[in-house]
């Protein structure tokens, strides 16, 4: 609830042109870090998230004014993000025009080509286990795995229902144990 | 976000591997600083996109270059503007004249019909005026009687089973002499001369 009035006070000040620049640059400060790890997770890159959440939140900027305020702001924040993700991957398909398996191979060697990377740790084997998901799955597992993102908020952030939601996790972690147990 | 005991649970009762071992750590680094300044840069950026006054903007960009004279250094010929503005308006009370495009959809749309008809009439010329037979092969299967009958309703005189090269032995004397009835003797001796002399010596 207290996070909910700081949101109402946030959008309040930055409809004010004297206090925009103050106002987004406390909306930026107070979600900027969920919003890099969920985008990160997503590219894997640190250079190419830095240009989504750049993007994520120039288009902030630009239709903050109009959100309305029966929709919660992190959720919203969240589908801007996701729909910025989703864009850049498929622009990558596109300009290297290569197939999907070599995307997600493209994003294991992204993960097996970090400078702390070390296959043997659970951490970095959950990672590769994730870029073998095709993309709108791997959002639904990371927003519940990592987020603890309850359905009924995914929903509105996918805009899909919670039962689909449910089973599209559901097959996620299940791919994701048979790859751990495999590999 | 939901209680954690609710997520863990969910994981276990799905795979109980991964509920035991539930990691949220995630192994990659960020840049040093990257958080505490973010914000400020994305405002930068931001401003540099807005539209704001052109100065403002090359001040924030340059100062060196916004401190530079801005005076263009090319000159142009005296009164230039002047005679330019008044070629301008004489221009401007000349009529142009109008030129209807034609429309390329329209073209597009006649050659299509063009070629259409085309391929229409080829087909039907070859359909009803191109049988695949030699008529001459056509003529060898026609009777005898068919054919008479044929000649006779032209006016065409014919005998069935008659070669033509046989009908000259059915002239006879009378028949020449029926033949030259009209044709004068002067006549008749300026051809003789030229005739070979053994049919001098029949006639």
């Amino acid at each position: 609830m207290a996070d909910q009035n700081t949101d109402n006070e946030i959008l309040a000040l930055f409809r004010e042109p004297a206090t925009k620049e103050k106002a987004f640059n406390m909306l930026v400060k107070k979600f900027q870090e969920r919003l890099y790890w969920h985008i990160r997770r997503m590219v894997v890159d640190h250079d190419d998230a830095n240009d989504v959440m750049q993007n994520v939140f120039i288009r902030v900027w630009n239709a903050l004014a109009n959100f309305r305020e029966d929709a919660q702001l992190y959720t919203w924040l969240y589908r801007i993000a996701t729909n910025e993700c989703l864009t850049f991957l498929e622009q990558q398909k596109k300009k290297a025009t290569i197939s999907i398996n070599d995307l997600e191979s493209g994003l294991s060697n992204k993960i097996r080509a970090d400078k702390d990377f070390d296959s043997n740790k659970l951490e970095w084997k959950l990672q590769l286990a994730i870029q073998q998901l095709p993309d709108k799955q791997r959002v639904v597992f990371t927003l519940r795995y990592y987020d603890e993102m309850p359905y009924e908020e995914m929903s509105q952030v996918l805009e899909t229902s919670a039962g689909a939601l449910k089973a599209s996790y559901h097959h996620a972690v299940k791919k994701i144990e048979d790859f751990i147990l495999n590999h | 976000m939901e209680p954690l005991n609710e997520i863990e649970a969910e994981l276990s009762g799905i795979s109980p591997v991964l509920g035991k071992s539930r990691t949220t750590v995630l192994p990659y680094t960020v840049p040093a600083g990257y958080f505490e300044h973010f914000a400020e840069n994305l405002l930068q950026r931001i401003r540099m996109t807005e539209h704001e006054d052109p100065r403002t903007e090359l001040s924030t960009l340059s100062p060196l270059l916004a401190g530079l004279d801005r005076k263009s250094p090319y000159q142009i010929p005296a009164d230039y503007f002047n005679e330019f503005s008044s070629d301008t308006a004489s221009f401007r009370h000349t009529e142009p004249k109008l030129i209807r495009m034609r429309s390329t959809r329209r073209v597009m749309k006649y050659a299509i019909a063009a070629m259409v008809t085309g391929l229409i009439a080829t087909a039907a010329f070859f359909t009803f005026n191109h049988s695949g037979t030699d008529p001459l092969q056509e003529l060898v299967n026609v009777s005898s009687q068919d054919m008479a009958t044929y000649l006779d309703n032209h006016d065409v005189h014919w005998v069935p089973g008659t070669a033509v090269q046989d009908a000259s032995a059915e002239f006879n004397d009378n028949d020449i002499s029926d033949l030259l009835s009209n044709v004068s003797d002067s006549e008749l001796e300026q051809y003789l001369p030229e005739l070979p002399e053994q049919k001098q010596a029949t006639n």
